[in-house]
């Protein structure tokens, strides 16, 4: 008992308080101080670094002016792996704004959010946000193929949207979305819920536009439905 | 009284202490051309942030202790203590303020603190 403690108890007391010594998960980033872990969280769907639910696929490049995110952080070598032992806020309002938990990207530029002990105390870490405009739409389906421009009538298509700078590089946080078809008898959209995923359902043949807005970026595709 | 003339002139001295000259920063964290620290004065871009160990030198070169900073305004530049003696500083809003500097308690002195446009230092 007392060698087989010895050789699993460590870890199993590190795995049962969450102490984070270990590699970076896929959606963190070590803070510029190297004291912990900053990780990145979707608000919800709308956001592109989170194509499965609210974890991030990795910490963005960057987020879009106007969106929201959530950061939160974790002090490395922490025994008790408390999120809410350091809060996190930015630099500077005028680049982000804090809404209750989560923050808004307000301007394009570079935006430190910092860690800080809870009772106000110190600084733990921080890292810097690049925050972007969104100078292009680029819409594809859902699984990141390009978009099938022919359809057959009753066929349905899920649609993604995801903006990008002005370098191709694709900016993460939520928004809204408002999308629209040029003809509804021909390609009708599924919902008018204004996320980044839009269904859309082949009614009947001819062409028809369909079209996606965010506050002064437009994409559309063009498609063609055909008879079965 | 020319002995009572001695010690008033004598006693703004005492009071006063080691005067403060300049500082003097390392292990600066990464924060390229967007931050410039100086001796008398920091430089820094809107909503970046900068941590560094920091020095206050009095004019003989040697350190002032137990030395800590503040701002005098936390709207333009915030001031914080960091990990492993380190100072943070971050460029709240734009504008001038000073840095206070104490030792031991006692106000020893200020800097000029700037925080600019990024565009005005990433251009440098």
């Amino acid at each position: 008992m007392g060698a087989t403690w010895r050789a699993v108890g460590p870890g199993l007391l590190l795995a049962l308080f969450g102490l984070h010594c270990g590699p970076l998960d896929d959606d963190e980033v070590s803070g510029d101080l190297g004291q912990g872990a900053f990780a990145y969280g979707c608000v919800d769907s709308s956001d592109p670094a989170c194509r499965d639910g609210f974890d991030a696929d990795e910490f963005p490049n960057g987020v879009s002016t106007g969106s929201r995110f959530e950061v939160s952080f974790t002090e490395f070598d922490r025994v008790f792996d408390d999120p809410d032992a350091a809060r996190v806020f930015p630099a500077a309002p005028a680049f982000i704004a804090e809404e209750g938990t989560t923050f808004r990207a307000r301007s394009a530029g570079l935006a430190a959010l910092l860690a800080q002990q809870l009772n106000g105390g110190r600084v733990i870490d921080f890292v810097h946000v690049r925050i972007a405009d969104i100078v292009e739409l680029r819409v594809v389906e859902s699984d990141g193929d390009p978009v099938s421009l022919t359809l057959t009538e009753g066929e349905l298509l899920e649609l993604r949207v995801f903006g990008v700078d002005d370098v191709g590089t694709m900016l993460s946080g939520s928004r809204s979305y408002d999308w629209s078809t040029s003809d509804s008898l021909v390609v009708a959209l599924d919902t008018l819920s204004p996320t980044a995923l839009m269904t859309v359902r082949a009614e009947a043949a001819g062409p028809a536009t369909v079209t996606v807005e965010t506050e002064g970026a437009t994409a559309s595709v063009d498609f063609s439905v055909v008879a079965p | 009284m020319n002995r009572l003339l001695f010690l008033a002139l004598l006693l703004p001295a005492c009071g006063s202490g080691p005067k403060f000259e300049q500082l003097d920063y390392s292990r600066v964290s990464t924060a390229p051309n967007v931050v410039d620290l100086e001796p008398t004065q920091i430089r820094l871009a809107h909503g970046v942030a900068v941590a560094a160990d920091i020095d206050a030198l009095r004019p003989n070169g040697k350190k002032l202790e137990s030395v800590a900073f503040q701002s005098s305004d936390e709207s333009v530049v915030g001031v914080a203590r960091g990990p492993d003696s380190r100072w943070v500083f971050f460029g709240a809003g734009l504008g001038r303020t000073q840095i206070q500097i104490f030792s031991k308690g006692k106000r020893k002195g200020q800097i000029e603190a700037l925080v600019v446009r990024q565009s005005e230092l990433s251009s440098d």
